[in-house]
């Protein structure tokens, strides 16, 4: 049998051998049209297996390679024999049938690969509107936004990214309208990611973003296309990828950080107020606790008395300063919330239960902190828990650590000390090149109100842009 | 590091006692001084009172240090008790320290109290409130109703450096038998800063609420009208003071009036309201009078008008102004009109 | 160093350095010396600073600075930084932290100025908008003392003679003591942007009544007499105050004003930095760092009560001096020799 091994067949075991012989590998010889062989190659595990055989019948029974464009349809593509080539299709889900004769590939794209179906998004519920998520599917994902946005100017350009993983990364934008400048500076920053491995969106945003090492996200990420959609519209890019339900947004603006879907779902006068509620809301959970240590350790004599003599009470027997009180609380907590989402949610709840109520109570009555600062950080971790983004609330967690170590040491001294570090450090970040602090800064005065209030649909005429390029940022 | 962490600054809020109320007494050199603040037990306070002596008032906080576990702080005073005795002797010496400390109180009130001043501390411990708090609001409600004026170490202290006016402080007394209510005395007036000993009594004292008239403050009066009891409200006074010459001033007070009970049916009469007015004029204006006596024989300009000669006539306000008021020619013209009757006729 | 500024930020800027260190403490000299006519002098004093804010917008051009005015300019700068610097400190030590060392107190008001002047020329520029915040506080709380007004401190009266107008309006002047910089900072302001009329009323006015507001605050809160004890009116008025919540309203004033000083610093230091730079693209960051030191140590020397009240003294020369005769002289003499900043930009680049 030896001298009778055809070419076929050491194609076959060459095949064989550079895809490592694995078990979901699958390569065979076929027969072509008359007389001819061709091999038959695919990875099982990810094609679709049935349409694949279909289109092949098709193919056997009713083409001949005579006429012009004889293989090209929407799932099919001839192109020459190209090794390499050849992998990559592989993994990519394709089916190749190589023709020997001619040194031709049929390339059939039809792949299968495992995602689930699309559902609402865990991290950023919504009380009303869309209740549809991103998914771990590009096409699928794509299709969302499609959807949402039925114009031609929407684009949608695709990048591969990690040696070995050839991972697909596709950014969106809407011509003409898109920050151009923005756009060139993501395609160059996407160019030079040289990296083996590529799984998470959170390597992307560290690639892209401006200081990596500032607590602040620069980057909106965004599980909703609703969302994406009106970003898009504001001359922003999305970037989405095959492999998370997280959309990467920018250039971005702190603000937008606080805004929420609801808003626009809800109407004009509640939206405003729960819009300006949350802007609180971060003053208080970066402050309070900070706040309240300077007045304990330094100036009590801001409290008026009454309310003074009850505080006296609360804290008179404290063994520990005000500090260690405040940090054992905070950590508490962040060990509590921590718990409850390694946990299933069943068992979660418990965990909070046992947390906040039983150590709560407990930890008051040992003596070990103060019911005030019971009172203050846990005002203060409901407060956190309030920003729309879960990124922005891990950030502002971590930000009221620092303050309230100054707070201990310099009373309000320290805390102003610290703020106007963190209004220099907030001024000096930029998103994709674009003022992080817009609209503050560069200060516009016409677009200032839209931190706070949330204005009628009707009213904005003219088309909404978050930044406006020539003022800042050179 | 956050077990050592302690700043130059530090004061921590446990470390230190915050007293309420203090008293001081004696003249300079040989001064007492009381410090209350509550010690807390377990849900309910107890008053204690510490009692120093010194030559001038920070040394008897500094004395008092001594006799507390914790740090004595005055940042939260709300009253401060002043001995007739000091106040005779000019106050402002005794009061530079509140102003100079940023971290004093600057809110807190001022009241003159007869007798001792250890009396009315201990006083205190039989009260439910906060030793300070009983008198501050002691003196704000009675501030409602125009019987003293709004008086803190701040407003006082103003009074007392500007030359034009001259203050005039509450006066409590302690009368009862087991010394446990002090009660409002009246106000006691001062001349250059210095306690003249004179005290108005309440019922003269809202007249010179009335003359002060201060924004927001109600002002109840009762007489006999033709031997029917007759009690009004006086809800708004507008005034209008002219220099007519240097010994004359001439004030005219505007009053707006609500009846508050009047025994006779007769107002449905409406002519019989003019009548009312007329005897409500006659009768304050009479009040006005007697007040205005005392504070010329008393030398206390507590109204301002060596402000308003100051402006119009400087050439009277000299060094000599206090004998130049005692000696003005005050003429008072009241006007009274009834605005409501209340919820009859 | 290059900037391109617009009209608003042009005018936050000048805001800033103008209300920034001066507010604190002028109310005091302006009173003692003007006594009961201090506000109309601070009228007349502020209608002649309109005047000149219009003769400079008309000659703004002319303004160009030598080698001997702009080391004159510096010494004076780096001088008035040091004292605002050292005044500040002063200042938080008497209110609020009267055991801080001086050297820990300099830290935290120059590492922030460092920060922001080793950053990007934007940040400086920006940074002043927090400013309308507190002014809204500022007079919120200012206000909530009407109770204790004594509108007859306002009546002017016959004691104040020549000397008392002289001495007032010259410590009135004091207030828009920072002109120079208006000059400077014209110039990068965008062509297309119009500043003379209207815009540049309105900014002498808002710097005006924000002025005003305090200085009639305070005489009507004040008898006159107790300015000679008082140094600083506006914390002490607060100080009195008590509100519901709140009960010393000048310790949150206090920090509200540590923040403005350090944004003031910030943006005296770039005009600073626009002077010295001028003709670089990018900056030295060594020399920056240098100039900080040099202000930490001027003003760790005169952060002491003697000499910070023996220049409050004579604090009335800065304006007459260097706002006021050195730029009109510059002026002048550039105007005679025919150049403007357009030129000489030129010729440089």
């Amino acid at each position: 049998m030896a001298e009778e091994q055809n070419p076929q067949q050491v194609i076959l075991t060459k095949l064989k051998n550079s895809f490592y012989n694995s078990a979901d590998f699958v390569a065979k010889p076929i027969s072509w049209w008359e007389n001819e062989v061709a091999i038959l190659c695919f990875y099982s595990s990810i094609v679709n297996k049935s349409d694949v055989e279909r289109i092949m019948y098709f193919f056997k029974n009713n083409l001949r390679d005579d006429s012009l464009y004889w293989g090209e349809s929407v799932y099919t593509t001839v192109i020459p024999l190209d090794e390499k080539q050849l992998a990559k299709f592989l993994c990519d889900g394709e089916t190749i049938v190589v023709r020997l004769k001619t040194k031709e590939m049929i390339r059939i794209t039809l792949p299968e690969m495992a995602y689930r179906q699309t559902e609402e998004p865990a991290s950023e519920h919504v009380i009303q509107g869309s209740r549809e998520g991103l998914v771990e599917n590009f096409e699928v994902n794509v299709s969302l936004i499609r959807k949402r946005i039925k114009s031609h100017k929407l684009v949608v350009k695709q990048k591969y990214i990690g040696n070995e993983t050839h991972t697909t990364i596709s950014y969106l934008y809407m011509e003409q309208l898109v920050d151009q400048e923005a756009l060139q500076l993501i395609e160059e920053r996407l160019d030079k990611i040289n990296i083996d491995l590529f799984y998470s969106t959170g390597q992307l945003a560290d690639y892209l973003e401006d200081s990596v090492w500032s607590p602040f996200p620069q980057l909106l990420k965004t599980e909703r296309p609703d969302r994406i959609i009106a970003s898009l519209h504001e001359g922003k890019i999305a970037i989405i990828s095959d492999l998370s339900t997280t959309a990467l947004i920018g250039p971005t603006s702190f603000f937008s950080f606080y805004q929420t879907p609801d808003d626009f779902n809800g109407r004009v006068i509640t939206g405003s107020f729960y819009r300006m509620l949350r802007i609180f809301s971060f003053i208080l959970a970066v402050f309070l606790p900070a706040f309240y240590i300077a007045i304990v350790s330094f100036h009590f004599e801001i409290l008026p008395l009454e309310l003074s003599n009850q505080i006296k009470s609360d804290i008179e027997n404290i063994p520990y300063r005000p500090i260690l009180e405040a940090v054992i609380l905070e950590m508490t907590i962040e060990l509590i919330r921590e718990a409850s989402i390694r946990l299933p949610t069943a068992v979660g709840q418990t965990i909070g239960i046992v947390g906040g109520l039983v150590i709560g109570d407990a930890i008051v009555s040992a003596g070990l902190v103060s019911n005030m600062m019971v009172i203050v950080v846990a005002f203060t971790a409901i407060a956190s828990f309030v920003v729309p983004s879960t990124e922005m609330n891990a950030s502002i967690r971590f930000l009221r650590f620092p303050f309230m170590i100054l707070a201990s040491f310099f009373g309000f001294l320290g805390i102003a000390f610290g703020a106007i570090i963190l209004l220099i450090h907030l001024l000096n970040l930029t998103s994709l090149k674009r003022p992080y602090m817009s609209p503050i800064i560069p200060f516009n005065p016409k677009a200032i109100h839209k931190i706070f209030f949330r204005t009628p649909f009707f009213k904005p005429a003219k088309h909404p842009k978050s930044f406006s390029p020539k003022e800042d940022g050179k | 590091m956050l077990l050592l962490a302690g700043c130059w600054d530090e004061r921590l809020y446990k470390d230190h006692t915050v007293v309420s109320l203090v008293g001081i007494e004696g003249t300079l050199g040989e001064m007492k001084g009381y410090f209350a603040y509550p010690e807390v037990q377990t849900g309910n306070s107890e008053v204690t009172i510490i009692e120093s002596e010194g030559i001038e008032t920070r040394e008897l906080r500094l004395n008092a240090d001594l006799k507390v576990e914790q740090t004595i702080d005055l940042s939260m005073m709300s009253t401060l008790l002043i001995s007739e005795d000091t106040a005779k002797d000019g106050i402002n010496k005794y009061l530079d320290v509140f102003y100079r400390d940023p971290t004093n109180s600057l809110t807190a009130f001022l009241v003159l109290v007869e007798g001792d001043v250890k009396d009315y501390m201990e006083a205190s411990k039989s009260w439910t409130t906060e030793a300070g708090e009983y008198f501050a609001r002691f003196i704000r409600s009675k501030e409602e109703v125009s019987v003293v004026p709004h008086r803190t170490v701040q407003t006082a202290s103003s009074i007392l450096f500007s030359e034009g006016i001259d203050l005039v402080l509450p006066y409590m007394v302690l009368k009862d038998e087991d010394k446990k209510r002090p009660e409002l005395g009246g106000v006691g007036l001062f001349s250059n800063g210095k306690f003249t000993g004179r005290v108005l009594e309440p019922d003269q004292s809202k007249f010179l609420g009335l003359l002060l008239q201060e924004r927001g403050r109600k002002i109840k009066y009762s007489a006999l009208y033709n031997d029917q009891p007759l009690s009004f409200t006086i809800l708004n006074v507008g005034k209008t003071r002219k220099i007519q010459s240097p010994t004359q001033v001439k004030m005219d007070y505007k009053l707006k009036i609500e009846i508050e009970e009047f025994s006779d049916t007769g107002l449905r009469d409406v002519k019989k309201i003019s009548e009312i007015e007329d005897f409500i004029e006659e009768k304050i204006t009479e009040e006005i009078y007697n007040v205005l006596n005392i504070l010329q024989e008393e030398k206390c300009d507590a109204l301002g008008l060596g402000n308003d000669f100051r402006v119009k006539k400087p050439e009277v306000f000299d060094e000599n102004w206090h004998e130049t008021f005692s000696n003005l020619d005050i003429q008072v013209n009241v006007k009274a009109e009834i605005l409501k009757t209340g919820l009859i006729h | 160093m290059n900037i391109q500024l617009t009209r608003i930020q042009f005018f936050m800027i000048m805001f800033t350095i103008f209300t920034g260190f001066v507010y604190i403490s002028i109310q005091s000299p302006i009173i003692t010396n003007g006594k009961h006519a201090s506000w109309i002098m601070f009228i007349a004093a502020s209608l002649f600073t309109y005047l000149l804010f219009i003769f400079y917008e008309k000659t703004y051009k002319y303004f160009i600075l030598g080698t001997v005015s702009t080391i004159i300019y510096h010494l004076y700068w780096l001088f008035n930084l040091s004292y605002a610097t050292a005044f500040s400190i002063y200042l938080i030590s008497t209110w609020i932290s009267p055991y801080t060392p001086k050297i820990a107190l300099l830290c935290l008001f120059l590492i922030p100025s460092l920060y922001a002047s080793l950053s990007r020329a934007e940040t400086a520029v920006n940074i002043g908008v927090v400013f309308g915040v507190f002014i809204f506080f500022f007079i919120a709380f200012v206000s909530s003392a009407y109770q204790d007004f004594n509108y007859r401190n306002l009546l002017p009266t016959t004691e104040s003679g020549f000397n008392e107008w002289m001495w007032g309006t010259l410590f009135s002047l004091n207030a828009y003591r920072n002109t120079e910089c208006y000059l400077i900072l014209r110039k990068y302001v965008m062509k297309n942007q119009k500043i003379a009329g209207v815009p540049l009323f309105l900014f002498v006015f808002s710097l005006f009544a924000m002025f005003f507001f305090s200085i009639v605050m305070c005489m009507l809160y004040f008898s006159t007499e107790e300015f000679s004890l008082i140094s600083e009116p506006i914390l002490f008025l607060l100080h009195a105050q008590e509100v519901t919540f709140v009960k010393r309203l000048d310790l949150i004033f206090a920090m509200m004003w540590i923040f403005i000083t350090i944004i003031t610093l910030i943006n005296y230091i770039l005009v600073v930095r626009l002077v010295h730079f001028k003709k670089m693209r990018k900056f030295p960051k060594t020399q920056i760092v240098i100039y900080h030191v040099l202000i930490g140590f001027i003003a760790y020397f005169i952060a002491k009560f003697e000499y910070v009240q023996l220049i409050r003294e004579y604090y009335w020369i800065p304006f007459i001096l260097f706002g006021f005769l050195l730029p009109i002289l510059i002026i002048l003499l550039n105007k005679v020799r025919g150049r403007t900043i357009f030129d000489s930009s030129n010729s440089s680049s």
